[in-house]
């Protein structure tokens, strides 16, 4: 197995050995052989050439990675065996192990995309039969943009937020439901995690005052996602739920996607950007029909949502690519700035962006040690907390400081809260990295 | 465990413009918008962290930043009552329900001036375009009066429907106001739009040259934020304590006042040209008086506390010259309340002139700097004489009394 790194890793594992169908041998390196075209002409410059997505190949499920070597942008892409053929308990095993996170629950989608090469190997046998899988009757060009497309946005989700990331479809249920039923169903079918709120909005609220409990019931559900899919409908545009959202995904530096919805025939037209005048900056959108409107499927808004479909899950690409390098920035740039300080830096966590800074001091045989934590996630405040406090506590040679280097916002409560005992831990921004701040 | 910080910019009020850049340019520049979002929020947080305040003119992409900011910050330093951002808000450019709205969602953490009158359904497109030209106009300067210094983050290039950029008109206002600007991710459109102003923006804003450079296309946050800092730190520790708050009606506390008087605003029909309701202007000056009243009142009661308690110390210590001290105090409060008390009578005679005057409409203006009250006569008036001289011979008396006894 290679050295684990951060970057985004795409294992592609099939079955092997005497009794494995060797087709899946052969279909499998055409697709590492696909994806390797096709990936760095998806990235472009979007990503340094350090953060290339890799393509790690695994012959036969014995040799799946461990997840300690599993990187926090890893994704495996699974082709699934028959259903008689099956996992052996070793490699079903692993599996669990490799779609558990922390103390929760396995979470299968996101980590583990299930690849079925004829249309009987799906769903997969146990203990992958949950997840949806993606069916790849063929590896054409668009085939393999889909894998590519999906296992691109769950690794880039992950650097937004944590590993149970998704989709987050905001919408107006009074005509938007049907359009979010149909987004969500088509989206899942491409291997993407997708959250949409059944609660109906409360659509006649004129304002969410501060520390309201709608307030925090928004913006827990936004913060627990890493990406919001804003449905913009002539109803959703005067939804004080909706504009809360919108609200909090910008104020909490989420990645955000317009689905514009034209107004019904006789309106005027929606310009460029959309209803809402803070999305419309970003200068992107895809725009639907007035068809798509309503609360009842239709033939044709299914037509429209399967046209959209690419161009949504492109667009999500491209953006959580400019959001992932944006975010990387983070990890280099604390590195940059213990390196101006003179700290030696190295990969210390494999999993949690964890880092040892080390610098000698003008004591003999004394060196100044830190524990080095880059995260991103207002959300993963507290476990995040936790696995560098574990880390700080049980290294072998002691370190000096444990600092948390992150771009969340959280209130004072939540950090209090995270923080817990741990008063060791300094949290930090970037600039914030100066010799003052650990004497 | 959270850095601390001191309050290297206690008081200063940090202007905020900028506008998200266009994708092409963030682009062509190795920037992405959540770098400029990120910007923000880092500047806002910095800020907010030394003590300083924002104020920014309702910004659709930067308030939910300056809002989250803010919250976030909420309680975290010590900033005597003042809320830690104010909020201008162009009135023709939301509707009444939106006023409310802004009311319950910002004035936790924001002062919100309305800048004129809010939209009206029965407006013609053209009323309503030179309404909002007019009245952004006077927002910009409102806000380039009270700031003491401009950040700029990205900007958009001139577009055929809007000939003088944002950010470039504000940046503009602070350099004719000879107050500094600083501009971050000065790329693309924008940089071209303002190339003749750039060099000027440069001078007096706290950085050297190479760093101003730094600044314009530095396409990190963090780097962003840091030159920012430097720049505002060095600006502040020149300029020492900053002016007086500027007068100006205040607060969220006014536009909810006016919407429950349900106060109409009947002369927008005849835009273009500021032109309002007359008993809405009236209740702003009101609101003004008011809190110069309100200032008056509690140094009074400030100057007796602090009196008090010298005289506690030198009693204490028997030390009686220590309660001389309370002379240059008393008379520090005396000074500045007569202050107060001059500012109450140029908004009483801005309320006569606007009570009398004949027309129906009103141009909001809260300039009552053209009328002729005279210091003196205020510092040596009835109320202030009465209270303050009768406390400056009980300072006397009690010394000699502490004298005598010690």
């Amino acid at each position: 197995m290679s050295e684990v790194t951060d970057s985004i890793s795409l294992y592609v594992a099939w079955d092997a050995g005497e009794a494995a169908d060797p087709k899946d041998a052969a279909w499998a390196r055409d697709l590492i052989r696909e994806l390797e075209i096709l990936l760095p002409r998806m990235v472009g410059d979007r990503l340094s050439d350090e953060d290339q997505p890799r393509i790690i190949p695994v012959e036969g499920f014995e040799s799946l990675p461990s997840p300690e070597s599993f990187g926090a942008l890893s994704v495996l892409l699974l082709v699934t065996p028959s259903r008689e053929r099956g996992f052996a308990p070793a490699a079903a095993e692993r599996l669990r192990a490799l779609a558990a996170d922390a103390a929760e629950a396995p979470v299968w989608e996101g980590r583990i995309l299930a690849l079925g090469r004829t249309p009987g190997r799906l769903p997969a046998p146990p203990p992958l039969d949950t997840l949806q899988g993606i069916s790849l009757p063929d590896l054409s060009q668009d085939r393999v943009t889909e894998v590519a497309t999906a296992a691109l946005i769950n690794a880039s989700l992950r650097l937004s937020r944590d590993s149970q990331a998704s989709l987050f479809i905001s919408y107006a249920h009074r005509d938007g439901w049907a359009l979010a039923e149909a987004l969500s169903e088509g989206l899942r079918g491409r291997g993407f995690r997708v959250f949409r709120d059944e609660n109906r909005d409360s659509d006649g609220m004129t304002s969410i005052p501060a520390g309201n409990s709608t307030q925090e019931v928004i913006q827990a559900n936004i913060l627990s996602h890493g990406f919001l899919l804003l449905l913009d409908t002539p109803e959703a545009e005067k939804s004080t739920w909706v504009r809360e959202e919108v609200n909090t995904a910008f104020g909490y530096l989420l990645p955000l996607l317009s689905v514009v919805v034209e107004s019904p025939p006789g309106e005027s037209k929606v310009r460029q950007g959309g209803r809402f005048r803070a999305v419309r900056e970003l200068e992107r959108e895809v725009r639907l029909s007035s068809e798509a409107l309503g609360y009842d499927k239709t033939p044709a808004l299914e037509i429209a949502v399967e046209k959209a479909l690419p161009e949504i899950a492109t667009q999500a690409v491209e953006i959580l690519l400019e959001h992932l390098r944006s975010r990387r920035r983070l990890i280099h740039g604390s590195r940059q700035r213990f390196e101006t300080l003179r700290y030696s830096w190295k990969i210390h966590g494999k999993d949690r962006f964890q880092f040892a800074a080390e610098r000698p001091t003008p004591r003999r045989h004394v060196t100044k040690r830190i524990v080095v934590q880059c995260s991103p996630y207002p959300r993963l405040l507290r476990p995040v907390v936790g696995s560098l406090n574990d880390c700080f506590r049980a290294a072998e040679v002691p370190f000096n400081w444990a600092v948390l280097v992150h771009n969340a916002l959280a209130s004072q409560d939540d950090e209090n809260e995270a923080l817990g005992d741990h008063h060791f831990i300094l949290l930090l921004r970037p600039h914030e990295i100066a010799e003052e701040a650990f004497p | 465990m959270r850095r601390q910080y001191a309050p290297t910019l206690a008081g200063f009020r940090v202007g905020l413009s900028g506008a998200m850049p266009d994708r092409q340019d963030l682009e062509e520049h190795g920037w992405s918008e959540l770098d400029i979002r990120t910007a923000v929020a880092y500047v806002v947080e910095a800020v907010l962290r030394r003590g300083g305040e924002i104020v920014h003119g309702n910004h659709p992409t930067y308030t939910p930043l300056i809002q989250a900011m803010a919250r976030q910050e909420l309680g975290r330093s010590e900033r005597g009552g003042r809320k830690q951002v104010r909020m201008y808000v162009v009135g023709p450019y939301i509707q009444v329900v939106e006023v409310a709205q802004l009311c319950a969602e910002h004035s936790d953490y924001a002062d919100i001036e309305l800048v004129g009158p809010w939209d009206r359904a029965n407006l013609s497109e053209s009323e309503r375009a030179a309404g909002r030209k007019e009245w952004l106009r006077v927002m910009r300067q409102r806000m380039s009066t009270y700031a003491d210094v401009l950040v700029c983050i990205g900007g958009k290039g001139i577009r055929p429907d809007v000939p003088i950029p944002g950010v470039l008109a504000e940046a503009t206002l602070m350099g004719e106001r000879e107050k500094p600007v600083l501009l971050a991710a000065a790329i693309g459109g924008f940089a071209q739009s303002a190339r003749e102003l750039l060099p000027r923006l440069r001078c007096d804003n706290g950085l050297s040259g190479e760093e101003n450079e730094r600044l314009e296309s530095a396409g990190d946050p963090s780097e962003v934020t840091e030159l920012i800092i430097q720049g505002l730190e060095r600006l502040w520790a020149t300029s020492l304590a900053p002016q007086p708050a500027a007068l100006e009606p205040h607060n969220v506390d006014l536009a909810c006042r006016l919407l429950n008087l349900e106060t109409t605003i009947a002369s927008m029909d005849k835009a273009p040209g500021p032109t309002g309701s007359k008993d809405s202007h009236l209740q702003m000056i009101q609101g003004v008086i008011d809190r110069m009243g309100q200032n008056s009142f509690s140094l009074k009661g400030w100057a007796t506390t602090v009196v008090a308690g010298l005289f506690a110390l030198a009693a204490s210590d028997s030390q009686p010259k220590v309660s001389l001290l309370a002379l240059p105090t008393l008379l520090a409060f005396w000074l500045l309340d007569a202050y107060y008390l001059r500012q109450e009578h140029l908004y009483r005679a801005l309320f006569d002139q606007v009570r009398l005057e004949p027309a129906p409409g009103t141009d909001y203006s809260m300039d009552a700097s053209g009328f002729s009250v005279r210091y003196a006569e205020r510092f040596w008036s009835f109320s202030e004489r009465v209270f303050y001289l009768p406390l400056l011979a009980l300072v006397l008396l009690l010394f000699a009394v502490l004298t005598f006894l010690s």
